[in-house]
């Protein structure tokens, strides 16, 4: 039965800070940067008054803020932090280490581009340049996503058959300080979802002392990252289950939590998307419908671990991909493209698929841009 | 008033046109804040250096402070989060004919880029840091930061900051730095003179310079305009060249100590060493 909800307006900074209030994490280590400070500004002040109680951790630079949180998970406690851009390029060494340490750290990135030229407005370069630290990534189109998002990583990220840390990513402005609709359920309902962290992945336990991060020869050194590969395997269904879970409890549902599909199972052509590019690309789709044309979506919710099965099922019933990419790797095409491509030549489906980068540096992305790539698509 | 200066103020052109990148301007700093000043009497300072201005190498990290280099005309670099003294290392040592200046805010080059700070002080980098202090994280909001005195409320320390600021120049001065000196941006005539001896001296020079922040800093502690600022360095300033630099700490009821604390001369650095190693390593070599 679905429990009951109460309609709030917030901000997508502000619904990932309830979500993490609800959580109650022990540990917030934080450090300021635009456009994520609000989220642990707000975390502060629910601290101060009471609301969470947690040890809230001001320190000097984000490479400090998740080395704190690092420490304080491996207390065994619930932790969060959240950053963006060069805030999370300067923590790179410890965002390795945790997702190589299997930490179930919870640090929403609030998209924002790279310098130089230093410009605050979204692309998900940063994020994408930690595709391969570890960490489990899911993409929000929206202010009510990033709450669920962020509320259902804590229950997939501290599974012990699981153990890595998550990184719920949302649009600098466009959803972190954008005033949108988002339902709140009450804290307690939204803690039973996730429980309490009471049985954690790693303890200090002076009974049974361990050593962390010690010299580790080739043998262990490569059974530990096959572990880590194994992990991110099992997290797409640990994902899809408590998105199952989720839907169940609070009648909200993201495709299948791995992949959001919109539009017709089949069509002349599929746009492929991330973040808030997805939920634009519906108001193309039902404009483009009204002209008579025949185009569908596939907004990839979960980037790591790769929804490999749900694309392929998908692009088979499908004529041709076009894939927009918040983000360039440059010397080749956009990560997203690269990788949906790789995909489908493996599984011999061979659907066409082409690709445009596009919102980069906050670079604005209206449905009319969508449609215009859209016709041109359909034309060639 | 002479009639050259009469002709100034009626004319559109300002005397430090040219000197500033027309087409950064408006700047972002609030209406009180003293950024200006501390930039505009910088660029008289360097003016007046004789220094080519072509040799002269501005370099800021992040924040407020940071946003200074992009609006000079010289050769200017906004660079990351904490880092423009290793930048502007770079820079020194691949030619020591060039003067480098770095101004920067007391977050940038205390919190985050601490460090580099005291390295570059105990290796006597051959630059000018200038630290223009506004005892909080203004970009971002008003945050306590390392130079946030007892007592002081931000946004981060609602009933008062409970930790011990830096000192900085106790702090570059035990690190080795050969030249001192602190003042408030009230005072631009001494600041404008510290920048001058500054940029004469070779070696590693540090003037902090206490500026007005009316709009995170001010507003938070009864002083939410930059007049209110200045009045109240102008109260509690004193000037003491000679005050040992262990006994200059700010807090919130002692008065202000200003003055050039340390000038040492013949102090050798690190491009001396750099180049003194080179000579070493090519004797040997029999180079």
């Amino acid at each position: 039965m679905v429990v009951k909800q109460e309609t709030k307006s917030m901000t997508g900074n502000d619904a990932a800070s309830y979500a993490a209030l609800f959580a109650k994490p022990e540990v917030i280590a934080a450090y300021p940067i635009t456009p994520q400070t609000t989220i642990v500004e707000n975390l502060s002040r629910f601290v101060d008054e009471g609301k969470l109680e947690a040890e809230f951790i001001i320190v000097e630079s984000e490479h400090s803020a998740l080395a704190a949180c690092m420490g304080a998970a491996w207390s065994g406690v619930r932790t969060f932090t959240a950053t963006s851009s060069q805030g999370l390029l300067y923590m790179s060494e410890n965002v390795f280490w945790t997702g190589y340490g299997r930490l179930p750290i919870i640090m929403p990135v609030v998209n924002r581009c790279l310098a130089p030229g230093w410009n605050i407005w979204p692309d998900f370069q940063d994020s994408m340049a930690f595709r391969d630290a570890g960490w489990i990534q899911m993409y929000t189109k929206n202010n009510q996503e990033v709450f669920d998002t962020t509320l259902q990583a804590f229950k997939i990220s501290e599974s012990k058959d699981i153990a890595l840390p998550s990184m719920p990513c949302l649009d600098g402005f466009v959803i972190s300080h954008t005033t949108g609709q988002v339902d709140l359920p009450d804290p307690e309902d939204a803690f039973e979802f996730i429980g309490p962290y009471d049985d954690p992945i790693i303890e200090l336990d002076v009974e049974n002392p361990w050593a962390y991060g010690s010299m580790t020869g080739p043998d262990q050194y490569s059974k530990n990252r096959r572990d880590l590969m194994v992990a991110m395997e099992r997290a797409k269904k640990k994902i899809v289950d408590v998105h199952k879970e989720f839907e169940e409890r609070f009648g909200r549902s993201y495709g299948n939590g791995l992949v959001e599909p919109y539009g017709d199972d089949e069509a002349d052509l599929t746009l492929v998307t991330l973040g808030t590019i997805g939920d634009e690309a519906h108001e193309a789709i039902d404009r483009l419908k009204v002209e008579g044309h025949s185009v569908n979506a596939l907004r990839v919710r979960t980037f790591r671990p790769f929804p490999v099965e749900d694309i392929v099922e998908f692009a088979k019933k499908n004529h041709k991909l076009v894939v927009i990419d918040r983000a360039a790797s440059f010397g080749h095409e956009g990560p997203l493209r690269i990788e949906v491509e790789a995909v489908l030549k493996r599984h011999n489906v061979d659907t066409s698929v082409s690709g445009k980068i596009m919102g980069l540096g906050g670079e604005d992305v209206p449905y009319s841009a969508i449609i215009d790539l859209a016709k041109k698509e359909l034309k060639e | 008033m002479t009639e050259d200066q009469n002709e100034l103020l009626e004319s559109e052109a300002h005397p430090l046109d040219g000197f500033l990148r027309e087409g950064r301007i408006p700047h972002i700093f609030c209406p009180g804040c003293s950024l200006g000043s501390i930039t505009n009497v910088l660029i008289e300072a360097i003016n007046e250096s004789g220094i080519d201005p072509k040799k002269v190498a501005v370099v800021s990290g992040i924040g407020c402070t940071g946003r200074i280099a992009g609006y000079l005309n010289y050769d200017s670099f906004h660079t990351t989060h904490g880092r423009p003294i290793p930048f502007a290392i770079g820079l020194s040592v691949t030619d020591p004919e060039r003067k480098v200046i770095v101004i920067s805010g007391d977050g940038d080059l205390f919190a985050i880029g601490g460090n580099h700070f005291i390295q570059a002080a105990r290796r006597n980098a051959d630059i000018t840091v200038v630290c223009v202090n506004n005892f909080n994280y203004g970009m971002t909001g008003g945050q306590a930061g390392p130079t946030t005195y007892v007592g002081q409320f931000q946004t981060t320390s609602p009933y008062g900051s409970l930790e011990e600021p830096f000192n900085l120049p106790n702090l570059a001065a035990t690190c080795g730095a050969v030249y001192v000196a602190r003042y408030t941006a009230l005072d631009v005539r001494r600041v404008k003179e510290a920048f001058s001896e500054a940029i004469a001296k070779s070696g590693f020079s540090f003037v902090e310079v206490l500026g007005s922040c009316p709009t995170t800093y001010g507003r938070r502690n009864q002083l939410a305009e930059g007049k209110k600022i200045l009045e109240f360095f102008a109260e509690k300033t004193v000037l003491n060249h000679d005050a040992d630099t262990r006994d200059i700490r700010i807090d919130k009821d002692s008065p202000i100590i200003v003055g050039k604390f340390v000038d040492i001369e013949d102090k050798p650095t690190l491009t001396d060493n750099l180049l003194a190693l080179q000579r070493v390593s090519q004797a040997k070599k029999g180079r």
